[in-house]
């Protein structure tokens, strides 16, 4: 029981705690992710639309493309934020904003999680945003995808030294 | 045997006289003013030119130049301070603007753009890695910069966006909000 219990607190030891991160932060990187995510698809839909200027085909193969267009465009925008989430647990534009999802407990999140997520993500934008709204409140800031998929967002590992500038005081002895 | 000079005066006393009389004539106005006519006249131009021209200039300009008299003169000049004199003086600088505002340098700095070295050597500097990797740095030093401003006041929109939320729900402030940062703390990842 002693060792269990030492084992258990090495790590709060060595780590240093991090803080939660809130609705605007992970709003300006889910925006910078939308933009890159839309920017491919823009590229890609053109690149498609001019090769089907040049060459005639019946209007039906058209219908066909631009239904296969939009399921791509779909499998592409879960494929990019469940890859990043299962993987590294950034996306580019959390990258940018510096910050990370993790799953409340374990180290990575399983991609069948980050699927929930995504999905959770989506239920809590179509009521126009409501399900983000505890993250406002809640005291680890989960919105309705992190309550679903059990995680949270905190701020990244500082990878520049002397990169400090953002975070305010340090960070107290955990709760 | 004795000279013919020490026979004809053996106490030297014509000589000397002469030598007296010679300062007398040099010091003379009339031997001033025939010297001022002579060096105004023709004859005191072409003697000159004949000089420079002639052998003799040619000599004096090898002599001079094999004993190094223009770096006599360049050391003088610089021991003296009169070097220093001349570069500070008001007609050096405007014989300097003369010469940048002459056709010199426009003619010169023309030559120079001809150059196709120039454009090797101005191709091979912003080939060199040095310069590549300065660069490089430069834009992600900039943009890890603005990155960096940006999620400082996301956060402090973050707090700010929070407390109000808190406020209008009358539910207690965040635990670490005592420094207006806001946010939670997230307690260290599990091993």
């Amino acid at each position: 029981m002693i060792t269990v219990t030492a084992v258990a607190v090495a790590p709060t030891d060595s780590a240093p705690p991090r803080r939660y991160v809130g609705l605007v932060t992970r709003a300006l990187a889910f925006g910078l992710d939308a933009a890159l995510i839309n920017a491919i698809a823009i590229l890609v839909a053109a690149l498609v639309s001019l090769t089907f200027s040049v060459i005639s085909v019946p209007h039906e193969v058209t219908v066909v493309v631009a239904a296969l267009g939009g399921a791509v465009y779909l499998i592409w925008t879960v494929g990019y934020f469940t890859t990043f989430w299962a993987t590294t647990g950034q996306t580019p534009g959390n990258r940018v904003l510096r910050i990370r999802v993790v799953p409340a407990s374990g180290t990575r999140l399983p991609p069948r999680r980050a699927l929930v997520r995504f999905i959770g993500l989506t239920l809590a934008i179509i009521p126009l945003f409501a399900g983000l709204l505890p993250i406002l409140v809640d005291d680890r800031r989960r919105g309705l995808q992190d309550m679903l998929a059990r995680t949270v967002v905190i701020e990244a590992e500082e990878e520049e030294p002397g990169a400090s500038a953002r975070g305010g005081r340090p960070a107290p002895p955990p709760r | 045997m004795p000279s013919i000079g020490t026979v004809v005066d053996p106490f030297g006393l014509w000589s000397r006289a002469s030598l007296a009389v010679l300062d007398r004539v040099l010091a003379s106005q009339w031997a001033n003013d025939a010297l001022a006519i002579t060096l105004r006249s023709a004859l005191a131009e072409r003697a000159v030119l004949t000089v420079i021209e002639g052998r003799l200039g040619q000599a004096a300009l090898a002599g001079a130049i094999r004993t190094g008299l223009a770096e006599r003169a360049a050391a003088e000049l610089v021991d003296s301070g009169a070097l220093a004199r001349i570069l500070d003086s008001d007609e050096m600088e405007e014989l300097v603007g003369q010469v940048l505002e002459s056709r010199l340098v426009d003619t010169s700095i023309q030559r120079v753009l001809a150059m196709d070295e120039l454009w090797i050597v101005i191709d091979e500097v912003a080939r060199s890695p040095a310069v590549t990797d300065a660069i490089a740095h430069q834009s992600v030093g900039f943009a890890g910069q603005v990155a960096g401003e940006l999620g400082e006041r996301s956060r402090r929109a973050d707090a700010r966006l929070e407390r109000i939320a808190r406020r209008l729900l009358r539910r207690r402030p965040a635990d670490d909000d005592a420094d207006g940062a806001g946010g939670a703390i997230a307690m260290p990842e599990p091993p």
